[in-house]
């Protein structure tokens, strides 16, 4: 599904690396967690995968879904199943949830030259999404993420993943913060959408976030690197002796 | 029919006597003005056309309109509606054929008044001659001054005063003249619709409406301004407004090649209450001015003004937000806001909220904020899937939203986002990524 490889990226016109040479493999149902201290690269790792605009890609491949994405744009490729819930959602004046969503899903139908839902239809998967969430309808009507409190974005960035059913939903730091009940709710709709052809990657600082989300490999990010991976066990040792542990192992 | 060149304004001679004799003193008066001052620049307003060039203008050989028909049943894209009563103003003549309306109003030719015949002694009161050059070229010539009062309803009661442009053939000059009285208790939505129909690129429209709002009135202002993006147009809205009454103006302005929007409230009985919002685009070479003042002359009274610019192209936009607090206008409650939208690094907004205040108990603030596309928002809108493109416009339309949806008419707010949806795409969007 997701295969990347000695992935090297910068932010566009600086000469620094962030990205050191990436190597990842993801199969459909899976979940993976990218673990790292601050400025490891996780979250620049997250948004290169979605395509931002504001990174460059110096050497490596990104194949997703069969096709080399490298110079795909990002709408093309949430297209092809790609979901980034942000770790600090846009809030975006004027513009509601719901027309978000609906040109979302509009674009992604006519992107694959299938029929649009119709007002009537589109209202009632989202109504009934909304229901499975969570989400105070009142939110609904206003401006997307304005006056949201971090839980309700966190929430409302669940909402888009349920409705756009991506093949690969990166998580950035969704869970940071969370209070423990909003971190719950979170993890819910996201086990929710757990299934045999849907994978995650969990982008986190903490290891709490896998008490309720739990993940199938973890990769320890180190200074755009990933020095370490296994299984869930990993993270919990992260847990307990922190990442000094693993950095000086390194010898750097 | 008669031509008039600005340029050479001792060539022309006064196209009208009016029978009543108020209406004709402001007639004399503002042809006596205008013909001594011509068009502006002169030294004593050049503040307040500092940005704006009448050169072209003055280079134009206008004719006065000649009486129309209009059928409003045409399909020719002017805001109309079952639920509003409405007065059509076509070429600068009122139309009472084609217009309808209620008992509770009452519509006179100033040539012809009888009921409202004691109006007319405020005519010019409130928009006077010698503020500036623009309103004494209307005062001078102005062909069809109306009159119209409102009276208390039982029902809602919506206006929709319907200002056209017409003409195909000719560079026309119309000058729309309203003397509108809100009688005391009485509540009513009033549209002002300007429709530029027009498929000659040179018209000049200068419309001057005075507005006097009795005790306890409650108005509730609806603004349109669709150009076809070519003529010169400037709009002057002087309000008079007693206690306790309240005028509520939402204003949404598709700029002309130059276009002024000229709104004055004075507040002169306390306890009321004036807000003035809006949204103007610009494109192209266009030019859109908002002269945006309120003067509280007495105390409790409030007042906000809170407008958005979308500007592209090489266009130019100007907010100039007054408010005047009077000595003794204790306890006013004033705010300003100007927030603009560029999307081209060629356009250019001047801002001005300015406040002159000479009392002491006030709470008063302005700000303004000028701002291009956010690259952030933009990616966030991507990453669902929406191309860059769509993204833009949503963008551009959710920054417009917030103004369009305080009309509060199902009807109106439909109209205006087919409206501005029409007119995105040909927004000039450049050099600002």
């Amino acid at each position: 599904m997701l295969e990347i490889k000695n992935l090297k990226a910068q932010v566009v016109d600086s000469d620094d690396l962030i990205l050191k040479g990436i190597n990842l493999s993801i199969n459909p149902g899976e979940v993976h967690a990218i673990m790292g201290p601050n400025g490891s690269g996780k979250s620049t790792l997250a948004n290169v995968l979605a395509g931002k605009p504001d990174y460059e890609i110096t050497d490596g491949e990104i194949h997703f879904m069969d096709e080399m994405i490298n110079e795909f744009p990002p709408d093309e490729r949430s297209h092809l199943g790609m979901f980034l819930a942000f770790q600090y959602p846009a809030e975006i004046p004027g513009v509601r949830s719901y027309q978000m969503l609906k040109s979302s899903l509009d674009s992604k139908n006519e992107y694959f030259k299938k029929q649009k839902l119709s007002v009537r239809e589109f209202s009632k998967f989202y109504d009934q999404k909304v229901k499975d969430i969570g989400i105070d309808t009142e939110l609904t009507k206003r401006s997307l993420n304005f006056g949201f409190s971090g839980g309700e974005k966190k929430k409302n960035e669940i909402l888009q993943l349920s409705i756009l059913e991506p093949k690969l939903a990166i998580l950035d730091e969704t869970d940071s913060g969370l209070d423990v009940d909003a971190l719950k709710a979170v993890s819910d709709g996201v086990n929710l959408m757990r299934s045999d052809d849907r994978s995650f990657i969990i982008v986190t600082h903490y290891q709490r976030i896998l008490n309720y989300i739990e993940p199938d490999f973890v990769h320890i990010l180190v200074n755009g690197e990933i020095v370490k991976s296994g299984t869930k066990e990993l993270a919990l040792d992260i847990e307990t002796n922190g990442y000094e542990n693993i950095i000086s192992s390194l010898g750097k | 029919m008669k031509e008039i060149e600005f340029k050479n304004i001792s060539n022309l001679s006064k196209p009208e006597i009016f029978t009543n004799k108020n209406v004709n003193l402001v007639n004399n008066l503002g042809w006596e003005s205008f013909t001594k001052t011509g068009l502006p620049p002169n030294p004593e307003t050049s503040e307040l056309w500092k940005y704006t060039n009448f050169h072209n203008l003055g280079n134009i050989k206008f004719f006065l309109p000649q009486k129309k028909t209009f059928d409003p049943n045409d399909n020719s894209g002017v805001f109309s509606s079952k639920n509003f009563q409405t007065i059509y103003i076509v070429d600068g003549f009122y139309d009472p054929e084609i217009s309808n309306f209620s008992d509770n109003v009452i519509v006179e030719k100033s040539n012809e008044l009888s009921k409202l015949k004691s109006l007319s002694k405020n005519f010019g009161e409130i928009a006077k001659i010698n503020e500036n050059e623009m309103i004494a070229m209307n005062s001078a010539f102005m062909l069809d001054p109306i009159f119209i009062s409102i009276d208390e309803s039982k029902e809602e009661m919506n206006l929709n005063i319907v200002i056209l442009t017409t003409d195909n053939a000719n560079n026309i000059s119309s000058f729309p003249r309203l003397f509108i009285q809100v009688n005391s208790k009485s509540q009513t939505n009033i549209v002002e619709s300007y429709f530029n129909l027009s498929k000659n690129r040179n018209n000049l429209v200068v419309p001057v409406i005075e507005y006097l709002l009795e005790k306890e009135t409650n108005v509730c202002h609806k603004r349109m301004q669709m150009d076809s993006g070519n003529s010169f147009f400037f709009q002057f809205d002087r309000v008079m407004q007693k206690e306790m009454s309240k005028f509520i103006s939402t204003s949404f302005s598709l700029s002309g090649l130059l276009s002024r929007y000229d709104i004055h409230s004075d507040l002169s009985g306390i306890n009321s209450e004036c807000n003035f919002h809006g949204l103007y685009i610009t494109n192209k070479n266009q030019l859109q001015e908002n002269e945006i003042s309120i003067t509280h002359s007495v105390e409790k009274c409030s007042s906000d003004q809170m407008f958005k610019g979308i500007l592209a192209g090489k266009s130019k936009a100007v907010f100039s937000g007054k408010v005047l607090v009077k000595q003794g206008a204790q306890k006013t409650r004033a705010f300003q806001k100007d927030l603009n939208f560029l999307l081209s690094k060629d356009c250019e907004v001047d801002t001005k909220p300015s406040l002159e205040i000479y009392a002491d108990d006030v709470e008063c603030s302005h700000g303004a904020t000028a701002g291009n596309m956010d690259k952030n928002m933009l990616f966030y809108l991507q990453s669902r899937g929406i191309n860059n493109e769509d993204a833009m416009s949503m963008l551009i339309r959710g920054f417009a939203q917030e103004i369009i949806d305080e009309f509060e008419d199902d009807e109106i707010i439909e109209f205006l986002e087919n409206s501005i949806d029409k007119s995105i795409p040909s927004l000039e969007i450049q050099g600002i990524m």
